[in-house]
């Protein structure tokens, strides 16, 4: 098992490194001048040219890069954002917690509210109910999350008054954004726990236990349960990926001050080595959350649990 | 030969059979259609030019003259919805077909030969797929400028993985079977092997991811345009109507339901599209 | 098994839980409109919410001069001049003395304390202003200045020459950026003064959580009349609709700059009150004087003839803004309402262009920032060019993509503001449209090469009569309502929306709003 977690940890390296090749290539070509940016209009042309040479901004591009590479590995330093001039880690530090909050509430909901639907769904197959959370599932899936983030705010701030539509730190604040980000997932959640949940139900091990006398409800929930969430957890696995598209637009509508609203208005300002150190965050905590997820997954099914042994 | 027609035949005809069973896909499939229908037709349904301004009746609701109301120029806004299927629609066929080609041609290279070529091209996969996908599209917009060709390749860049693990799969799947032993036997060059019989096999999975991947693409480019990276005035792209009407939300919410009910709409249909391509085409769930 | 499901789940709500409270660690208190609204009843609030749209770069003056980290420094600096209720310098921190035509005297204000205790210096005004001569950022202030002219003559007495003459030099000194620093402060801060700002206002920098707010407290030992409110809150919301809605609530109680489609809807409200005041801030459509096509004056006064400035105010401003006939605000100094803007009239526009050489029209781009009115500019200009045949593409671009372009001269046409800092036009006029200010990063962005407008802005800048000095900016204005560099658009007017309850508060036509002398009824 921990050879398994530390040949994973391992493999992150070549990924990790390849990364920041390709958003440094990117940003390289990237037209717009940092410096121009950090001093303004009013600078003249040899101040701009002097912070250039003090940014490292004129070295040829492997130069560029090899330093960067050099200070992330010897000094785990990923630099100083260019807007700020503070470093890059204190920024990524303090964006971290807001989108933190909104991923794991989103999740949450998606797991609270999906997972009982998914069941309820797969017990009672064809009914009314199902049906409607069917329906319901793919329209969750195929709305924008900015549309209904815009919407939400539309009727509940604007309309109702009931709740405020910026910020994160009240849970009445929360609520809309993860909900939004939440859409989505719950849809997809509950759609993966009602098709695993009925291959289940259906398999023979079930009968054999109905047989033994067991309840309906501890059937379902028990054994079928069980060893439906397997898939179920990757796809929550999975959902973190797709909920860093949907954090950005959340916190952009929703005036949250997070990470994806730090990498879009960086990318827009030009502010390269926050981008960069972004980006490398953000990559290792996929990845960390794909190993962590790989984990629970093997914890859950003893079969491949002994693979790993 | 005569006997392969008829299993090909007999295969789609079946297929279509069980879509068709499926109602909710055919309703998907049908507004689908009227999409494209709007798309190609849409010089002689639209009632307006989408560029046409008239400050004077600019931000009005919806009315007689003007189905969806105006915009803050004064433009149709059903028009300009009318012309965006057009362009979300060639985002995303286009963009999944960069990612189909490119990643398909991947994916048969690495399953086809296998080794170390496979390893390398798959580790690469990996690489572009741990890069967040909006991260990326941001990125390249931001980097090569908002016009449409950029948009299709930021959307269609982060998809190539996907086609790729496909292909590789099925080619997996049949490579040691007999009859490619046969083929080779006989001297059939790899590039027609592949071609003729190892890619029909993955056309189904493709065509089931390719129906979501374009479904992702519109979204993609939509939320793209909602940020500010989008195509430029006085382009009807949904998202960029979205993303002007969010200023007017309070007053002429008008502005904000027509255009997001279209990008949903669409996305709607092409994922419960998808859902019943799958479903017919599940080897499983036949007979 | 079902215990392990519980554990994942118990451990996830765990984690929320613990994650709002952390984030809400200062939670009573950063939400504290919210909470001490509600409670308002009898007790005296003691924290004011501001809200505004975008986060301040720096509190450093000398790194930057936006007018987001102007509205938070400004209230924790002083200038040594200040101008009064007229329009005229008078003394701030010191009182000043001409000594000659280029020669100034401070004599300071003893026993100013800084915030961090030490006693306001001569040296550290020396300091402040050598700080500036050497920042890029600051040259628009301090260019003239000779730094080896600063002397510190006592303790509480400074001196400096400029190079050349220059009328508006002390007004140019009551800008918030030419703030006095503790020179202790700075030097021992180094990189982090950014972050630590220390100076002599009624307000000091309490903390500062980059992305969300600014913490600002009324300082015990102000010279002054002491800040009313003892607490700033000054948060960032940088959606229009949501700032309003955040008044609304009571989340805030001042939010600035309201968005146009919600100024209405303030006025109206009976739990709000809307200031507003005429801005030193323009927008317009500017030309390339130096390259095809608009080199040739009769082509961009054909534009001009062709694109109904009045109409555009009027949809994208929606009232809310003055239509404009001079490159600057009409709220500065020496305004003259005699100038004429181009009327709007499509036929002559076609003439122009046929005698111009273009009798088909041609191709023009206009380049344009992410800002949705100036983005509106360029698309109804889109539609009312087309009708004399030109054909418009619209560049819109990323701030700082946009900046370089059009800095580098590359855009044909572009769509942008200026504000000036202070009520002097010279600052502006001087920059934008001096043929010494093109290229190098200077401001003429417009690239308008032209002896006559050298002149009329060397006299403006040079002579220290008042008569002349307004004959010279009419003549200016008049002549570049003919050579039109820059099609103008409108004034910008900044509306800032108020919570019932609070009073004093003055409106500020640069943005950069002082917060001492608001309280609570």
């Amino acid at each position: 098992m921990i050879k398994y977690i530390a040949k994973r940890l391992l493999m992150l390296i070549p990924i990790l490194l390849v990364v920041t090749f390709v958003i440094f290539t990117l940003l390289y070509i990237t037209p717009g001048d940092p410096a121009k940016m950090i001093l303004g209009t009013t600078a003249t042309d040899e101040a701009v040219a002097q912070l250039r040479t003090e940014l490292g901004l004129d070295q040829p591009f492997l130069i560029q890069y090899l330093n960067y590479m050099k200070d992330l590995i010897f000094h785990f330093d990923i630099g100083t954002s260019y807007s700020t001039r503070q470093p890059v880690i204190q920024e990524i530090m303090n964006c971290l917690p807001a989108t933190l909050k909104l991923a794991f509430s989103s999740i949450l909901i998606a797991v609270v509210v999906g997972i009982p639907i998914g069941v309820i769904s797969a017990v009672k197959q064809y009914s009314i109910f199902d049906n409607i959370v069917m329906v319901l599932g793919l329209v969750g899936i195929s709305m924008p999350v900015f549309w209904l983030g815009l919407l939400l705010i539309l009727f509940f701030s604007v309309q109702m008054g009931w709740l405020p539509a910026s910020g994160y730190s009240s849970w009445q604040q929360m609520i809309m954004p993860a909900v939004t980000l939440s859409a989505q997932s719950i849809a997809v959640v509950a759609r993966m726990t009602r098709s695993s949940m009925l291959e289940e139900i259906r398999k023979d091990y079930i009968r054999t236990v109905r047989m033994k006398g067991q309840t309906e409800m501890r059937i379902t929930i028990f054994h079928g349960l069980r060893n439906a969430l397997i898939p179920i957890v990757t796809v929550i696995g999975t959902q973190f990926g797709s909920l860093l598209g949907g954090a950005v637009m959340c916190e952009t509508i929703f005036s949250i001050p997070g990470i994806g609203r730090l990498m879009v208005d960086s990318i827009k300002a030009r502010d390269f080595p926050v981008v960069q150190g972004g980006v490398l965050f953000i990559a290792i905590g996929f990845a960390l959350v794909n190993l962590i997820v790989d984990i629970i997954y093997a914890f859950l099914d003893p079969k491949i649990k002994a693979q790993y042994k | 030969m005569d006997q392969k027609k008829e299993k090909k035949y007999s295969f789609w005809g079946d297929t279509w059979r069980r879509l068709r069973r499926n109602r909710l896909a055919m309703v998907g499939l049908i507004i689908i259609a009227l999409l494209i229908f709007c798309a190609i037709f849409a010089d002689f349904i639209a009632p307006y030019d989408y560029a046409q301004q008239d400050l004077m009746i600019a931000y009005q609701g919806p009315s007689a003259q003007h189905w969806f109301g105006t915009d803050e120029f004064g433009r149709d806004i059903l028009s300009r919805i009318i012309y965006g299927s057009r362009i979300s629609l060639q985002i995303g066929f286009i963009a999944v077909g960069i990612s189909l080609i490119f990643g398909g041609f991947l994916g048969a290279v690495a399953g086809y030969y296998g080794g170390k070529l496979d390893n390398l091209i798959m580790r690469i996969m990996d690489i572009i797929m741990s890069i967040p996908s909006i991260l990326l599209a941001i990125s390249i917009v931001a980097a090569l400028g908002s016009s449409m060709t950029n948009l299709m390749i930021a959307t269609g860049v982060s998809y190539i993985p996907s086609y790729a693990r496909i292909v590789r799969a099925s080619i997996l799947g049949i490579k040691d079977q007999e009859f490619i032993e046969a083929a080779k036997a006989i001297g059939t060059s790899d590039k027609t092997i592949i071609i003729r019989h190892i890619l029909p096999n993955c056309l189904a999975p493709i065509i089931v991811q390719a129906t979501l991947g374009v479904a992702f693409a519109i979204l993609t480019a939509a939320g793209l345009s909602f940020i500010g990276l989008g195509m430029a005035q006085p382009t009807p792209e949904w998202g960029s109507m979205l993303s002007s009407g969010r200023t007017y939300i309070r007053d002429y919410w008008h502005m904000t339901l027509f255009p997001g009910l279209a990008i949903a709409l669409t996305i709607f249909a092409l994922n419960v599209l998808g859902d019943g391509l799958r479903d017919a085409l599940d080897p499983k769930l036949r007979g | 098994m079902t215990k392990r499901i519980a554990a994942l789940l118990l451990a996830a709500a765990m984690a929320v839980c613990s994650l709002t409270g952390c984030g809400g660690g200062g939670n009573n208190s950063e939400t504290g409109g919210t909470s001490e609204t509600a409670a308002a009843a009898g007790e005296a609030k003691d924290t004011l919410t501001v809200v505004m749209a975008s986060d301040a770069a720096s509190m450093d003056s000398a790194d930057t001069i936006d007018v987001y980290s102007q509205m938070v420094y400004g209230n924790i600096l002083e200038t040594l001049v200040v101008l009064d209720e007229n329009g005229e310098v008078a003394p701030g921190l010191a009182e000043y003395e001409m000594l000659d035509d280029v020669t100034y005297q401070f004599k300071l204000q003893e026993g100013v304390k800084f915030h961090n205790g030490e006693e306001m210096k001569a040296s550290d005004v020396a300091f402040t202003i050598r700080r500036g001569c050497e920042s890029p950022v600051l040259n628009y202030l301090f260019s003239e200045v000779d730094p080896d002219t600063i002397e510190v003559v006592d303790d509480y007495t400074v001196k400096f020459s400029l190079r050349n003459p220059s009328a508006p030099f002390l007004v140019n000194l009551t800008c918030s950026p030419a703030g006095i620093v503790s020179e202790k402060a700075v030097t021992e801060a180094g990189d982090n003064y950014g972050m630590n700002p220390v100076g002599t206002g009624p307000y000091k920098f309490v903390s500062w959580q980059q992305g969300t707010e600014i913490r600002l407290e009324a300082f015990e030992d102000y010279h002054g009349e002491k800040a009313k409110i003892k607490n700033l809150v000054i948060r960032l919301i940088p959606e229009g609709t949501n700032r309003t809605i955040e008044l609304e609530s009571g989340g805030a109680d001042i939010a600035c700059d309201i968005p146009t489609t919600d100024i209405s809807r303030v006025e109206a409200d009976e739990n709000l009150q809307l200031e507003s005041i005429v801005s030193y801030a323009t927008t317009f459509l500017g030309f390339n004087c130096e390259a095809e096509p608009f080199d040739d004056v009769r082509v961009r006064q054909a534009v001009c003839y062709a694109l109904d400035y009045e109409g555009i105010t009027q949809s994208i401003m929606q009232g809310y803004a003055e239509p404009a006939t001079t490159p600057v605000s009409s709220e500065l100094l020496f305004n003259d309402e005699t100038v004429e803007h181009i009327p709007y009239d499509p036929e002559k526009a076609k003439e122009l262009l046929a005698e111009a050489g273009y009798p088909d029209g041609f191709d023009m781009v206009i380049t344009t920032d992410e800002r949705k009115e100036r983005n509106d500019i360029a698309t109804i200009a889109q539609s009312q060019l087309a009708e004399v045949g030109i054909n418009v593409t619209i560049d819109s671009m990323e701030w700082a993509a946009f900046l370089d372009k059009v800095y580098a001269g590359e855009a044909q046409s572009y769509v942008l503001g200026w504000s000036s800092a202070v009520p002097d036009p010279d600052m502006v006029c001087y920059s934008c449209f001096h043929s010494s200010m093109i290229g190098n990063g200077n401001n003429n962005v417009a690239r308008i090469n032209d002896p006559q407008i050298d002149e009329y802005l060397d006299l403006g800048r040079t002579s220290f009569d008042t008569e002349t000095r307004a004959q010279a900016y009419s003549d200016l204005y008049h002549y570049l309502a003919e050579a039109v560099p820059w099609d103008m658009m409108w004034v910008d007017s900044k509306y800032v929306g108020l919570a019932s309850d609070v009073q004093g508060f003055e409106m500020d036509p640069m943005g950069a709003y002082k917060f001492a002398n608001v309280s609570f009824q």
